[in-house]
């Protein structure tokens, strides 16, 4: 290495690329890790959704969650029992709700009406409602779409 | 900072023991680059290997969150480009360095044509880049279905019917290229093992061989130079010369990559849909345009044939022909007044390809 | 045995086997419907009866030609219609024929031994009905029985090949009420088919073929058949317009109406060609039904609230889309917009509850159901405008990344430089 100001301006050219270099690496490595790093939402597909605590629902009661972009209702019946639906009514897309005092799932829109096991029993509906998957783990009410 | 030096000095002397790194390191000091007005032109060369690494990486990161078939392709790269960290990015560049490769792929191809770098000796080196670039060709067809959105789902159909409209083998060709007889998951199923491990694999391998060949050959000097006596041919070292600048150029090529994915995007379309009428103005990629065109504009019948045919079969024999054209191209670098009209073959291959690319776009 | 008691026994034998094939045949002419076969030899369309009978409902109940019309099915030589000994009915009059078919559809205890759940009260309804007053007074072109369900190829009312299958139901009335000749002589308009086949139920139904959507029965009553009074409408709207018409009983418009004797609902929907509402049914303009009695000035107390409630109504409109348009270009950049989407969804109910409320023809009701639905907004426009940004700031990496490949260009550069100055 030739010494003086013309050395000089080598070693620093050369500590000026190598800093090049590794800022360059540094600028390609740091996108590639958080990119390996798993985001929050973990999944593609929209796996199982928490509906809440089971002793949140009393008999007789129901609640809608969204899952998904799309509304579901969770009812818990007058034995316990809970069944879970896409809130999504099947005459022209209104959401339902459910009624307690008549233990029916009921479209405001023209009067449709279902029962508690998602079957259109009265007024346009065409189809009964489409039915989803529930479990119970650990006293919380999971939500998934039936295969 | 010493100690450091120390350290990889050692390094260094262990490895150059047992492999002769130095041998290597002198070989590349001592090697030559022609340098001329036409020098521009050996980088596309280089730049066209370093978007393919760029591929290599950005491919395989994608790897990490695509999976493939009819009912999760769409929906994880949906994820991907919305979730993922950066994951936007990646894909981004993975589609912008795949254009950018086939046309600097052409201009390679193109420059070495006009440069007549193909001659004795290089006849194996051109020969072989021919493979690379219809595996190249193979590597941005085989991807473009990946997405499975509508825009990829129609052009893999009409690209993949060309196959079938061959005479005699032709459903054979179509059934093996779409797993069926329509294009559907068992298509996607063997593009994606395609793109992701026969073609790597073979590139890499042909890869090298054009590789080294080019490395024991040398670059090829323009024929102008070859005219000039030997003390007037300016060279520039290999390392560190040529070597510096072709990172400054491929620094480029990634800032240009850059600015392409965040100003001019990729969207994600909208889902395949089998069932679905073609979308209006299906078009195929832009480097299938030329011919896809031509093969709209042909005739239904040119005397007893099929247009399409007579037209598919004339681009083969010209690929052919092409391929083996330092076999046959006996006049180029000879001085013979023969060179010119294959240097006129040349510009109107080129000036054929520029304006029916741009007539596709236009009626478009 | 001699040859005598064997030639005895042989002959036993084979009676005994012939026996079964002779009650058979017996067995067969006794089910065996005589008059189809040469009913439907015939010349003509005088065979008709005969031939279309193998499709009607009645024969597939096992009932033949001579429960209604008589005579003896068995009979296989040709018959005397005029004869009393041979017990022919003959065709019913037009006039007679709701009292004929009620003989057998009228009696419970014979109707069950069929079908149980068919109702046995049509006649008692029919007889209510404008059709079968008319027929009373001796009318004989208005409907009865055969008009609607056809005869000889009767299918049930749930079938789709059933003139008053819901889906062919509006064409079957439309066959008399729309043509003009035909209802020449009665006072009420023909147009009715043609307004309803274009109004907000007669396109589901004829169009798309949603049973759900309302025919002509529906709200008429079919045995029944009287166009609904003024004070009932909004009743027989109500069926599924459920909180439409409770809104409505509990505003003073149907006090109002009622005293005018507007018809309900009506007044301001039509009744056949009931159009998709619109809130360009409120406020000013062409289409404006409050524009129909109330005088269009903002003085107008009436009109003043109709002006409020379209103003909400715009503005949540307004409000949906311009979201929707944001939530699309998100998307379609490939942001994540599915709790945008749910955010809409919502928005939609808001918009669909307002509609309904309009019905209490109160502006700061109207007001307080839209409120959820505008506040929605701003925040959704608000998280997709983020997400655009976003996108947008993507644009500050790029400075960064290229800062740094022009530094690490600039680094090349000056090294080339250097090593080439040496040379």
């Amino acid at each position: 290495m030739a010494a003086g100001p013309v050395g000089g301006r080598r070693n620093f050219l050369n500590w000026l690329l190598g800093g090049g270099a590794v800022t360059f690496m540094a600028a390609v490595t740091y996108p590639m890790l958080k990119f390996l790093t798993p985001p929050l939402t973990q999944d593609a597909s929209v796996e199982a959704v928490s509906a809440g605590k089971t002793d949140e629902f009393t008999n007789n009661s129901s609640k809608i969650i969204k899952f998904g972009n799309r509304p579901a209702l969770v009812v818990r019946d007058q034995k316990g029992e809970f069944k879970a639906y896409l809130a999504i009514c099947t005459h022209l897309d209104c959401t339902v709700q459910y009624v307690p005092e008549d233990q029916v799932i009921w479209c405001a829109c023209h009067n449709g009406k279902y029962d508690v096991n998602g079957i259109n029993i009265s007024g346009p509906p065409p189809r009964p409602l489409t039915s989803l998957k529930v479990n119970l783990q650990d006293d919380e009410v999971f939500i998934s779409e039936e295969t | 900072m010493l100690p450091l030096k120390k350290h990889y000095d050692q390094l260094y002397g262990w490895v150059n023991d047992r492999v002769d790194v130095d041998g290597i390191i002198s070989f590349l000091k001592h090697k030559e680059v022609p340098a001329s007005s036409a020098s521009i032109w050996y980088y596309f060369g280089g730049v066209s290997l370093f978007l393919f690494m760029v591929q290599a990486v950005t491919g395989i990161l994608l790897l990490v969150y695509y999976r493939p078939g009819p009912d999760s392709s769409f929906e994880s790269l949906k994820f991907l480009v919305s979730e993922v960290h950066f994951g936007w990015l990646v894909r981004d560049i993975h589609s912008w360095s795949a254009n950018l490769m086939v046309f600097c792929v052409f201009v390679h191809m193109f420059s070495v044509f006009f440069l007549k770098s193909y001659r004795n000796p290089r006849e194996m080196t051109w020969m072989s880049g021919m493979v690379l670039l219809i595996l190249t060709f193979t590597f941005g067809f085989s991807g473009y279905l990946l997405p499975w959105n509508e825009l990829a789902f129609f052009a893999t159909k009409v690209g993949t019917d060309m196959a079938g409209s061959v005479p005699v083998i032709g459903d054979f060709m179509l059934t093996l290229v779409r797993g069926g007889s329509d294009v559907t998951g068992a298509t996607l199923g063997r593009f994606f093992g395609l793109h992701v491990a026969i073609l790597p694999g073979i590139t890499t391998m042909v890869l090298a061989l054009h590789l080294f060949l080019l490395q024991r050959q040398g670059m090829s000097k323009p024929m102008s130079m070859e005219n000039l006596p030997p003390d007037q041919q300016k060279v520039m070292p290999f390392l560190p010369n040529f070597v510096l600048r072709e990172f400054m150029f491929w620094m480029f090529a990634l800032a240009v990559i850059n600015f392409l994915a965040v100003f001019f995007p990729w969207e994600l379309g909208s889902k395949a849909d089998a069932f679905a009428p073609a979308p209006a103005g299906i078009k195929p990629e832009w480097y299938f345009m030329f011919m896809f065109q031509t093969l709209k504009m042909l005739p239904a019948h040119i005397g007893p044939i099929e247009g399409e045919l007579v037209g598919l079969a004339v681009f083969n024999l010209g690929a052919l022909a092409w391929f083996f054209l330092p076999l046959w191209d006996k006049w180029s670098g000879t001085g013979s007044p023969k060179a010119g009209l294959i240097t006129l073959m040349g510009i109107a291959i080129v000036g054929f390809i520029v304006i029916m690319t741009a007539v596709g776009y236009a009626v478009s | 045995m001699s040859f005598k008691q064997l030639t005895a026994a042989a002959i036993a034998c084979i009676l005994m086997l012939c026996a079964p094939l002779a009650a058979q045949q017996r067995e067969s002419s006794a089910q065996e419907n005589n008059c189809i076969k040469c009913h439907s030899k015939l010349m003509r369309n005088f065979s008709q009866p005969a031939k279309l009978y193998e499709q009607d409902i009645h024969n597939s109940a096992g009932i033949l030609c001579s429960d209604c019309h008589g005579g003896d099915p068995a009979n296989e030589r040709r018959h005397d219609r005029n004869d009393p000994a041979q017990g022919f009915k003959g065709k019913p009059s037009a006039a007679d024929i709701p009292v004929f078919c009620s003989e057998c559809h009228g009696d419970a205890a014979y109707m069950r031994s069929f079908n149980p759940s068919l109702p046995v009260d049509q006649l008692e309804k029919y007889v209510t009905s404008r059709h079968g007053l008319l027929l009373e007074q001796g009318d004989t072109k208005v409907a009865q029985c055969v008009s609607c369900h056809s005869v000889h190829d009767i299918r049930g009312a749930t079938e789709p090949g059933s003139p008053v299958y819901p889906l062919n139901l509006p064409q079957t009335c439309a066959s008399c009420h729309s043509d003009k000749e035909y209802m020449a002589d009665y006072s009420i308009p023909t147009n009715q088919y043609e307004q309803f086949a274009t109004s907000v139920h007669g396109v589901p139904l004829l169009e798309r073929g949603d049973v759900g959507a309302p025919a002509c029965n529906d709200c008429h009553s079919n045995h029944g058949a009287f166009p609904p009074e003024v004070s009932d409408i909004s009743a027989v709207c109500g069926m599924c317009h459920v909180n439409n018409q409770k809104l409505y009983r509990q505003s003073f418009h149907s006090e109002i109406f009622e005293m005018m004797e507007s018809p309900g609902c009506v007044t301001c929907h039509g009744n056949h060609g009931i159009a998709q509402p619109s809130d360009e049914m409120l406020a000013a303009g062409d289409h404006s039904v409050c524009g129909a009695c109330h005088a269009q000035e903002a003085d107008d107390p009436g009109f003043a609230v109709s002006l409020a409630m379209k103003a909400t109504m715009d503005s949540l409109s307004y409000q949906i889309h311009s979201t929707a348009e944001l939530v699309e270009r998100a998307e379609q950049k490939g942001m994540e917009t599915s709790d945008l989407s749910f955010q809409l969804r919502d928005m939609r109910q808001s918009y669909i509850q307002s509609r309904t409320v309009v019905h209490t023809f109160s502006d700061s009701a109207v007001a307080a159901t839209a409120k959820p639905g505008l506040e929605q907004g701003i925040i959704s426009t608000g998280e997709a405008l983020g997400l655009l940004d976003e996108h947008t700031g993507r644009r500050w990496w790029l400075a960064g990344a290229t800062l740094v490949l022009l530094m690490v260009i600039g680094a090349l550069y000056l090294k080339l430089r250097d090593v080439e100055s040496e040379e």
